[in-house]
Formats: structure tokens, sequence, C-alpha cells
């Protein structure tokens, strides 16, 4: 039986072949495995993982069961994708892959801004200056490229993921990131 | 003259204030608590005596309203006010308020936080007794022209630093000349913005170097000891993240020696209360001093646990006018202690806060182990407070035991439900150069690669694994906040009927 999970924000599927109170065995990218719960405490489960005894801490909350596991990584899974404000990284990443568009890394006010509309301007030249928790991020070109538009102003109250600049990329970045 | 305090109020919030109640209850002394609206569940709140809301304005109107402050102590009869770290913990406007209104304050005098909290100023008056300090500039002139020219004189790579600062704000290291005046802009607005004057200092930047502290303290009678060092070089962007104590470089004589500068700082302004010494020492044990913080640090616990004393008591003596506790040559270290530090951001993301809820922390199960938190049951996270969530402490027999003790209590402490740095810690201490002490200040900029990378694919996809299947026995949701409470294992196993149907297959 298929089981679909949301794991740190990216979808994963396990096969689920056997299950009892307890114990489950199935298939999760392409490995068999298994998996019995010798003992649980409240944020606390010891289980043997194929031939490996862990101890792995844990929490269910309203957003979903929080893990982590002896390496000292951490997991979040949910049964659906997960809306917080928090968890942009996806979007963050796309942002500078994409690079069309710096969004605000987090909540803050608009300090500064370096760039104007039209300007031409190379990767990782400042155009904007954020404060939030105190500290001063300078946000940079991610590309060479041309500034189409600033969307924010001078003062002005942010939130995270914010769209704040967008660009028109130069050409040759263009093709650098197509080659890629 | 001694005072008998009776009643203190704590102009603080979170595991400062509930680290200062502790002692307070010890002591019997009475405890007023002051909280914001989004508090009052807090454990600052529900293990103080009396609690007194703030209302739910800015940080301004609330914890750093000395009007407000001063009108609660008085209406709730408190003899003396202790404020913490950070807050108005070194404002000498909020000492002298204090002071005006006839309640001890549990520090130094106005004039002495005025004086060592302004670096152009203290380092002036360090230079008459030969206290070594970093080659730099800290000069009146503040235009662009003689602050370039200063530059140029001490060469790179330089620190630019808020004059006023402390805790990284308004600092910029330079590394090229031509990034002088891009820096110095920068800082001078952080600098502004934070503590409402823009002058900075400049000063070499030093190769090797530790950041090793002294503790110390002094009395109303002209005594003065210092309880040994503190190392924090695990630091980024000049916030402390890892603090250990002793310090590996110091020899005997050294530590002698600026143990013995210290206190001589001490003696030249008349301190009295908990103050901490900074001394910068390179790799030729070279030691400068950069600045001194006229209250109780953050990173006090290991010095706790390895001299056996309760600085927060030695705070509230020495505050009633009782001379200190013990003398220089009664002091001693024992072990070796480390403290973690905790913080809602996200390594990944190049250390950005993070917010949510803490759904379940965790509390270390050994001796020798101590969590400082101030966190209650499903505690929100926002970003209007400084981000530490908790202190993490060890002590050990010695160094390599201490390391292993922290690596065993952060198990102990997971921090579930929000991104945190804790794995980055365990990274930390797992690292080769820790464990061999290479401890230098820029350790994380030159092992960030090495504690970034990712482990080999397939452990990822084993725990992937063990973390799906977990998922599938116990269930992913809680329903209503009240789950997180669950009780025991019968109630945390609610979800397991999800498999069962599956057995049939």
């Amino acid at each position: 039986m298929k089981k679909k999970y949301i794991l740190n924000s990216h979808e994963e599927q396990i096969d689920v072949t056997s299950s009892a109170p307890g114990e489950l065995q199935g298939i999760y990218n392409h490995q068999y495995f298994k998996l019995n719960i010798i003992s649980l405490e409240t944020n606390m489960a010891r289980i043997q993982f194929m031939d490996k005894y862990l101890e792995v801490s844990f929490v269910k909350s309203p957003e979903g069961l929080f893990l982590r596991m002896p390496s000292g990584r951490s997991y979040h899974v949910t049964q659906s994708v997960y809306k917080r404000s928090k968890n942009h990284s996806k979007n963050h990443q796309d942002a500078f892959i994409n690079a069309k568009i710096i969004k605000s890394p987090m909540p803050g006010k608009v300090l500064k801004i370096m760039a104007k509309k039209g300007q031409k301007v190379t990767r990782g030249e400042p155009v904007m200056i954020l404060e939030a928790m105190k500290m001063e991020h300078t946000l940079k070109a991610p590309l060479d490229g041309e500034i189409e538009n600033i969307l924010a102003k001078v003062g002005d109250t942010v939130k995270g993921q914010q769209e704040l600049v967008t660009f028109k990329i130069a050409a040759k970045e263009v093709a650098k990131n197509e080659k890629n | 003259m001694t005072v008998v305090i009776k009643k203190i109020m704590i102009a603080n919030r979170g595991e400062i204030a509930c680290r200062i109640i502790r002692t307070c209850r010890e002591m019997g002394i009475g405890v007023v608590s002051i909280y914001t609206e989004s508090e009052k569940d807090l454990p600052h709140v529900l293990q103080a005596d009396e609690a007194v809301c703030l209302g739910s304005g800015s940080l301004h109107e609330t914890y750093l309203n000395i009007p407000l402050l001063i009108e609660i102590a008085k209406k709730h009869h408190v003899q003396a006010i202790h404020p913490g770290y950070g807050f108005l913990s070194e404002r000498p406007q909020f000492v002298r308020a204090v002071e005006a209104a006839g309640i001890i304050f549990i520090g130094p005098s106005a004039l002495v936080m005025q004086l060592m909290g302004d670096k152009i100023q203290s380092k002036k008056g360090l230079e008459s007794i030969n206290v070594p300090l970093i080659p730099g500039y800290h000069g009146k002139d503040q235009d662009l022209a003689s602050l370039k020219q200063a530059a140029k004189k001490i060469g790179v790579p330089l620190l630019i630093k808020a004059s006023a600062g402390g805790g990284g704000k308004g600092m910029r290291l330079v590394e090229k000349e031509e990034d002088f005046e891009l820096a110095l802009e920068a800082a001078k607005r952080e600098a502004q913005n934070a503590f409402g004057d823009d002058r900075v200092l400049l000063e070499k930047y030093l190769q090797g170097p530790r950041h090793v502290e002294f503790q110390v303290f002094g009395d109303h009678f002209g005594n003065y000891v210092h309880l040994f060092e503190r190392e924090c070089s695990i630091q980024r962007r000049y916030q402390k993240i890892i603090e250990e104590t002793p310090c590996l470089a110091l020899t005997p004589e050294l530590r002698r020696k600026m143990g013995e500068a210290a206190i001589e700082i001490c003696r030249m302004v008349k301190y009295s209360g908990a103050g901490t010494i900074e001394f910068m020492l390179d790799h030729q044990l070279n030691f400068y001093f950069l600045e001194m913080n006229t209250r109780l640090q953050v990173e006090h616990p290991i010095t706790e646990m390895t001299t056996g004393q309760d600085l927060v008591r030695w705070q509230i003596m020495v505050a009633s006018g009782a001379p200190l506790p013990k003398t220089q040559a009664e002091l001693f270290q024992q072990g070796h202690a480390i403290e973690m530090r905790l913080y809602a951001e996200n390594p990944d993301e190049e250390f950005l806060p993070t917010s949510g809820t803490i759904y379940h922390l965790g509390q270390p199960r050994g001796p020798g182990m101590r969590l400082d938190s101030g966190l209650g049951q499903n505690s929100e996270i926002n970003i209007n407070f400084d981000p530490m969530l908790a202190k993490l402490v060890v002590h050990a027999q010695d160094r390599s035991c201490a390391i292993q003790k922290a690596l065993q209590a952060l198990k102990d402490v997971p921090v579930l439900g929000i991104t945190s740095n804790h794995h980055f810690l365990t990274r930390i201490l797992e690292h080769e150069a820790f464990k061999a002490g290479k401890t230098y200040t820029h350790f994380i900029a030159t092992h960030g690669p090495e504690l970034f990378t990712l482990v080999d694919d397939e452990i990822l996809a084993q725990e992937s694994a063990c973390a799906l299947a977990l998922a599938q026995l116990l269930g992913v949701s809680a329903e209503g906040k009240h789950q997180a409470f669950a009780h025991g294992p019968w109630e945390s196993l609610g979800a397991w009927t999800h498999a069962q149907g599956v057995s049939a297959l």
C-alpha cells in the first residue's frame, strides 16, 4: 500500500508491505526496510531499524510530526503540503535560480535602496539594505542584469518572501544558466 | 551598612529572569516579574510572586520603558531591581532613575557604566594603567576623511565597531581598502539605529585570535576578585555560540597575568558588582583589552559550574552592601564546562531567524547538565525578542569528557517544532578542529563548508525511511494543542490504529 507524506517540504512515498502495531516493513527509494518500535515514551521512541538500534526524539503537533534522529538532523513530516511563513526555503532557492526577483528573506524594514529602476547591475552588487532583528541584511544582485522594477520604498515594513526587486537578466547570464 | 533585600523586581524576561528567580528563591527574596501581553504563560511570569503586565506595545513602550518600570517598582515596594542582560542592563540613565526612586540597582554605578559602555572613553582611560590595547583609532574626529586616513594607517584587515555597541551590531570587517567606505556607512547606520549613537572606532583585525574574557567582581569596600576566564571563540557575526572554561591556550602564568590586568581595570574605575573584561588573545599569546561588559553575561553558568559559586547571589550580596563572599585565594577552577546557545535560526539559510512553536524542548538527564530556558509548553517564538531559545550547559572532569557530555545533552534536548541551530551545534562539537582545541574566532568561517556538509545519501535515505515509517506508525498530527501535552506512552500511541487495516495486505 502506497503512502504519501511531505517530508521536510518534499513529497515522499513509502510502499508499506506489511504492518502490525509497532512494526512496519516496506520499500522506500527502491530499498526494503523494516522498523520495530521497541519502547515508546512521551517524546522518545527506541526503535530497531534493520539491524540498528536507535533513539528518536519526536513530538506530534497540530503542525505535524517533528523528529530528531541520533545524527542530530531533524525531520518534519505532514500529510499534505504544509503552509507556514517560515517554510519558504524552496521559494527562496527558486528565486535565486530564476534570479529574476529578489524577495525579502524575512520580515523587516527597508533601510536603504542603492539601485534605481533601469540601472545595470553586476552580480553581487548591493541593491537594497533591510533591517531585521536589529541587524542589517544587504540584498545583492544575484546575477548581471538590469533592474526592472523596485517594489518597495525606504521605510516600508516588508513581510518575509515579499517581492522587492525584479530584474531583466543579461543575455549572457541566461545563456550560462541554460548551459548549466 | 547592609540593606536587607526582601523583594526584587526583574527588569527582564526569558531565561535570565528565570535564572534570577531561582537564586531569589534560595535566598528567600520575593520576585516581581514583568511581561508583555503575549507572554502571560511563560515561566518567568508563572514562577514570580507578583507579575505585572506591561501591555502589548513596542519594546520602548514595555521592557525599555524606564518611567513605567520605576512606577511598577515603587508600587510593589521592591528594594532592588535586577536588570539581567540586554534591555536596560547597560543604560546609565536607567541606573540613575532607579537610584533616584530610592531603589538599589543590582549592578555598577551609572558613572562607571557610562565610562565602560563608551568604548572610546574606556580605552583612553586604560592607556594610563598599561593595559594592552589593539592597534586602532579611538579618536573623536568622525568625519570620513579622518576615519579613512586612520584606516590607512592601521591597514587591512580591520574592524569598524560602534563606539556604543555590543553584540555585533554596528560592526563590520573590512578586508580590502576599497570596501571601507561602504562598510563604514553601514556600520554607522546600524549603530545609529541600535544605540542612537553613530560614532565608530577602528581596530586592527588580529590573526589566529581567541576571545578570552575574565569574570570579575568588586564590592563597595575596594575588594576585587576574578573568577577566571571563559573562552568564547566560537562565534558567528560576533554573536557567541559556544563558550567554555578553562581556555586551553592559557598557561597558569598567562592566566595570572590576565586576571591581574582584569582586576587592575576594576580597581581603576572602582567597579562594584559583576562585570566581564573581554580580551583578545592572538596566536603568539599576546592579549589585548577589548571591552568591559558591566552586567551579568549570558555565559555566566560555565563560571558557576567550574568555580561552584552562584554569581546572581554574589550580585545581590554586593548590591545589599555586603563584602565579596570569597577572596582571590579562596577561588579555584574545577573540571571543564561548556555552554551551547540554542538559537531560533536556520543555519542552512544564512542563519536567518526562524519563528514558530516549540512543541518539545526536552530536558537533559544526567549529572553536570543544566538547561537555562525561559520557554514553557508550546512556546511561540516570534522575532520581536532575542532569537536565543535556551542555553545548555555541561560540566565534566576534563575537556574531552565535557564535549561528550555536551553531545549527549543535545540529544536530550531535541528542540522540536522550530528550525534551530541544534544540529549545527552538534557539528561543531564533533569537528576535529574543535576537539583539538583549535578554537579561533574565525572557526566557523574557516570550517564552514565542513560544518554544513550534508552526510552521504545512504544515511539520509535511511533516516528518511525511518521518519516516514514512524509517521505511518505514530500518525503525523495531534488534534488541538493539548495533544502535544500527551501524558504518557499510551496517549501518544493513538494513531497506531492507522496501520491496522494494512496488516491484512
